[in-house]
């Protein structure tokens, strides 16, 4: 069921205490999100934590088992697959859901933003992978919708083509459209959005401004780089990752850096050390992959 | 621009020790001669007809030194012999006519009725519940076995001729067409619920396209089955037709008489299947398909 509402200004999307059921799978599980308009937000969440079922339900392609959803009726998608007609040229996929003599020009207008401009004519199966993502995404934005969803729209796409895509949903957004975009590409989110949603078993973890939600874990993370020496059993640090050219430590909550500082130049040649907030992609994986030796840091869902 | 960086002294023996199977791909065409254009298109000169050709040089050959009787199967040459002066006496040519205007009205019903039936079932859960099941059953009932009925019903005349065309026209085009539309890659069709294309789009520009494989398989089958019709309904009651022409061909031992007739329906079949071929070449530009191999 649905029906026309007005949402008060500034407010784009709003999800009410949505429950998603597959079978005797719960997928989202009483799910609270406010979305305010000409914002960019990213939808962040391991694989399979229901971040495609939230996105197919603000699109109106399902409907929620509990609770309610509110989005603008002019909406667009852009799918993780470009599903393009391919009985159709590149244009006319473009304009499948304009009316009006001016569809093709702004068919036309969308191509020629997406640097397409020259294919019109062409066949979607003689289009590169990264040409039929861009299609996929005029076909959006030809639309001129108040909320624009990507499932995850930055996967498989090269550097020149990440950066087109880059480029255009800023313009939607300076235009002010809103976004919504999965991904699980932390540098994209980190750079780009104003506003991070994070789910994992069907409820909401993690909701904010990308500072919001670093200040909350303060400047717990050391990077270093040590020649020679083993990083394990450092007092205060409670988790080493290594990254190859740098690790990352992460201190017990109230622990010294200077003490692990000192103990670092004990054991080698200390030739790198910086204390930062933790990156968003560590912040994933605190939440998505706690330790399996004690209780996660404050967000584990089950607290 | 030469590398400061010194390169880490490779692991030769290692692998030496372990031979690797390899294959070496070079352009295509760089093996050849500069003939090879022209060998590839001598190679198959004749294409698709290769076979029927050879077949028929192959019979003539066997009918003129005498292996095949010309009362058992008489040669090509002769089977033409005998259909020009079956035209110039006046017999083919009325025959051919009604022959063909049967086949036709029967298709142009039959395939009329297979599409729209067809696309109302496949678009709508209440066309599928009055029509699909029993034109599956339809489906089970030899087109031969529905030819006494039609003549018990409707006579001898021209109708249960047509109706028994029509009739085998009809079954495959709705059962291909029906499973095509609903064969429809459902992501697609989510995709243009979400660009707001309405009912009408989502039919002509979707639903109808997507079907368009199936239902040129459709009309393959059709074309087939109404020649088929076409052939039992002339063969069992008729005083006038290729069907005709065969039986009295029969009646009167006159073989070639007989050959005349199926070689026009051949023809008629071959001809049918080009008309599918260009269709789907015209059809199914979009979609790049399988180029054989050599």
């Amino acid at each position: 069921m649905s029906t026309a509402t007005v949402a008060p200004a500034g407010i784009n999307t709003v999800v009410t205490e949505v429950v998603r059921r597959f079978g005797d799978r719960t997928v989202l599980d009483g799910l609270d999100l406010t979305i305010a308009s000409e914002e960019l937000v990213v939808l962040l969440g391991p694989s399979g934590c229901g971040k495609s079922t939230l996105l197919r339900l603000l699109a109106g392609l399902d409907r929620p088992d509990a609770g309610t959803v509110e989005v603008p009726k002019r909406r667009a998608v852009v799918f993780q697959a470009d599903r393009l007609l391919p009985w159709q040229r590149v244009l006319a996929n473009v304009t499948l859901g304009l009316r009006g003599a001016d569809a093709d020009e702004r068919g036309r207008a969308a191509l020629f933003e997406v640097g397409l401009g020259e294919r019109t004519r062409a066949w979607p199966k003689q289009l590169s992978g990264g040409e039929a993502q861009r299609v996929a995404l005029a076909r959006a934005l030809v639309a001129e919708p108040e909320l624009v969803l990507l499932d995850e729209p930055f996967s498989g796409l090269d550097p020149v083509n990440e950066n087109l895509f880059r480029e255009v949903i800023l313009e939607l957004k300076r235009q002010g459209t809103t976004i919504i975009f999965s991904t699980h590409n932390m540098a994209v989110a980190e750079q780009l959005c104003d506003f991070i949603f994070m789910i994992y078993r069907g409820r909401k973890v993690l909701d904010g401004t990308l500072d919001l939600i670093q200040d909350s874990y303060g400047f717990d993370t050391l990077r270093v780089r040590v020649e020679g020496a083993s990083l394990n059993g450092l007092p205060g640090v409670d988790r080493v990752t290594d990254f190859g050219r740098y690790q990352e430590l992460r201190l017990v909550r109230g622990a010294d850096p200077q003490g692990v500082l000192v103990e670092l130049m004990r054991r080698g040649r200390v030739d790198r050390f910086e204390r930062t907030r933790p990156s968003l992609h560590d912040i994933f994986v605190r939440i998505a992959n706690p330790p399996t030796d004690g209780p996660a840091d404050g967000l584990n869902p089950s607290s | 621009m030469s590398s400061l960086v010194l390169s880490p002294p490779r692991q030769v023996a290692v692998i030496e020790e372990r031979a690797v199977d390899r294959e070496t791909f070079v352009a295509a065409h760089a093996d050849r001669s500069r003939f090879a254009g022209l060998r590839s298109r001598l190679s198959w000169p004749l294409g698709i007809y290769t076979t029927p050709l050879a077949v028929l040089l192959a019979w003539q050959v066997l009918a003129d030194i005498g292996v095949l009787a010309p009362t058992y199967a008489p040669a090509p040459t002769s089977i033409l012999r005998t259909a020009v002066s079956l035209w110039n006496q006046g017999v083919l040519g009325p025959d051919l006519e009604v022959s063909l205007r049967r086949a036709l009205i029967g298709l142009a019903c039959g395939l009329t009725a297979g599409v729209v039936i067809g696309i109302i079932s496949g678009l709508t859960r209440t066309g599928e519940y009055l029509f699909n099941c029993v034109v599956q059953i339809f489906n089970t009932i030899p087109l031969l076995a529905v030819l006494p009925v039609m003549i018990v019903w409707f006579g001898i005349d021209e109708l249960p001729k047509v109706l028994v065309i029509a009739f085998g026209a009809f079954v495959p085009m709705y059962l291909n067409l029906f499973s095509a539309i609903r064969g429809v890659d459902q992501r697609l069709i989510e995709m243009a619920r979400t660009t707001g294309a309405g009912s009408w789009r989502l039919v002509t520009k979707v639903l109808v396209p997507g079907a368009l494989p199936g239902f040129l398989v459709g009309l393959r089958f059709s074309l087939a089955y109404s020649v088929l019709g076409l052939v039992a309904a002339e063969t069992i009651n008729a005083n006038q037709g290729l069907g005709f022409l065969i039986t009295q061909g029969q009646t009167y031992l006159q073989t070639n008489q007989v050959f005349v007739g199926l070689v026009i329906y051949s023809i008629l079949g071959l001809l049918a299947d080009q008309f599918v071929r260009v269709l789907e070449r015209v059809l199914l530009r979009w979609r790049p398909s399988f180029e054989a191999v050599a």
